[in-house]
């Protein structure tokens, strides 16, 4: 008993076993809230199983109709471009809305509260109008007055050991001078 | 008895950890990401978190994105920083310094990415260098410990809960989604063969899933003696590395912490229990 690490910070340490009971039960409650990747986004990773499945999907980047590739960087960079692109596809295909607008505009508050939350927890939609632009440069890509950037989806079937390309569908094309969509 | 951390010996061993996080941080500024990289990029995404909320609500991301005097001061007060902090690891007032600017940074990438990964320990493995008081920080040192333990630990538990672990398809279902962009770039390797055999072999992909989530759980018997604490981060850095490998999920940024179990019986903290 007396080597159990809580027991000697009670006996000895009484502010830090305040703070790690608190701790304790504040993760407890963040986990019975569904909330349990506050403190340990990990530990819910690839732990939810899904049926079987023989297809996958990438959204990429199409330049002059060629793919701009990204998976030769390293990996928080190669992260990046994966997770933007895709992020991106979405945002605008919902309306330039990001999934915690809708949980905003759900909950019991006043306009006036909606919209100071949507302002500071959401992206300011005019200022994503430069979101290709920058994207290209970081990809080192130069841009012109007339560049279209299109996203593309790429859906992959897996058969007979192999991963084949089965279909492609473009999601958005972008005039990258002013952020505008063009279809 | 309190070993004493002002100890020469001691302080070669933070600077070693603080090196470690370093190193870990300049693979990712070489790489192409810090502040100025990542300036003027405005679309973020946070998820329904108070921590995230607070930062952000406070305009810290946003502010830093969209100047870039002030990006590039960032980085460079992170590397001033982490220099002064190896020349000098009991310095608290550079710790705290140099959490807060990681911790920003690892919310600023997260927001831009709209996800959250595990890399938290990027900035966790600063909580002990932010006491002055040896207690304190020896104190700090053993909660972190058992944090550590408990990450691992719960991701294998939630598998067994959550019954992943049992399906025959489960891992082949998860790896047939991590490579797709190198298959699209054809830009082939071993790691991609191995994907696709994996894929195509879903009883040896379980197998690996098996032994990975044993690994998760064995860092169980940290909980009872710091004994095999080295062995338990050498089995840890082997998960993440064959993850890299198979799954392309880097641990460059969670290194620095796991290797605190290298030193956790050289950090312990005696109380007068004992």
């Amino acid at each position: 008993m007396k080597r159990f690490f809580l027991y000697r910070l009670f006996t000895s340490a009484k502010p830090w076993f305040i703070f790690c009971i608190s701790f304790i039960l504040l993760y407890g409650f963040f986990f019975f809230k569904k909330m349990d990747t506050v403190f340990t986004p990990y530990n819910g990773m690839f732990a939810f199983v899904n049926a079987k499945v023989d297809k996958t999907s990438t959204v990429a980047i199409k330049l002059n109709n060629t793919i701009v590739p990204y998976t030769t960087n390293l990996w928080w960079k190669k992260d990046f471009f994966e997770n933007a692109i895709a992020f991106y596809s979405r945002f605008m295909l919902n309306g330039k809305q990001v999934p915690l607008n809708d949980y905003i505009n759900q909950k019991p508050l006043s306009a006036a509260q909606k919209q100071f939350l949507n302002k500071r927890l959401t992206p300011d939609s005019v200022a994503v109008r430069s979101f290709t632009r920058r994207l290209l440069l970081f990809a080192n890509k130069k841009t012109t007055n007339s560049t279209t950037l299109e996203f593309v989806k790429y859906e992959f079937t897996f058969s007979d050991h192999r991963l084949l390309l089965t279909d492609s569908t473009s999601l958005l094309k972008i005039n990258v001078s002013n952020g505008d969509r063009i279809n | 008895m309190e070993i004493a951390l002002t100890d020469t010996a001691v302080k070669a061993r933070l600077r070693i950890l603080i090196s470690i996080l370093f190193i870990e941080y300049l693979i990712i500024f070489f790489s192409g990401i810090s502040f100025a990289r990542l300036s003027s990029f405005s679309l973020f995404s946070i998820g329904v978190d108070p921590f995230f909320w607070l930062v952000y609500m406070a305009k810290i991301p946003q502010t830093i994105l969209n100047n870039t005097w002030l990006a590039v001061l960032c980085d460079a007060g992170i590397i001033v920083a982490f220099m002064a902090l190896i020349y000098d690891p009991l310095k608290n007032k550079i710790a705290v310094l140099l959490f807060c600017l990681l911790l920003v940074f690892y919310m600023t990438y997260m927001g831009l990415i709209g996800t959250r990964n595990y890399m938290t320990g990027f900035f966790l493995v600063l909580i002990p260098f932010l006491f002055r008081a040896t207690k304190n920080r020896q104190i700090a040192f053993e909660t972190l410990r058992y944090f550590l333990l408990f990450f691992y630990i719960t991701a294998a538990i939630i598998k067994v809960q959550q019954s992943a672990v049992f399906g025959l398809h489960y891992f082949s279902n998860i790896l047939i989604n991590q490579l797709t962009p190198y298959f699209l770039e054809h830009n082939f390797s071993a790691r991609t063969s191995v994907n696709i055999y994996l894929i195509g072999h879903p009883s040896v992909a379980r197998i690996l899933f098996l032994c990975g989530s044993v690994l998760e759980f064995i860092p169980f018997i940290g909980f009872f003696t710091k004994r095999y604490d080295a062995q338990l981060a050498i089995l840890i850095l082997l998960f993440h590395f064959t993850n890299w490998f198979i799954m392309d999920i880097a641990p460059i940024g969670q290194i620095a912490f796991i290797c605190t179990l290298f030193f956790s019986r050289k950090f312990e903290w005696k109380s007068s229990v004992l």
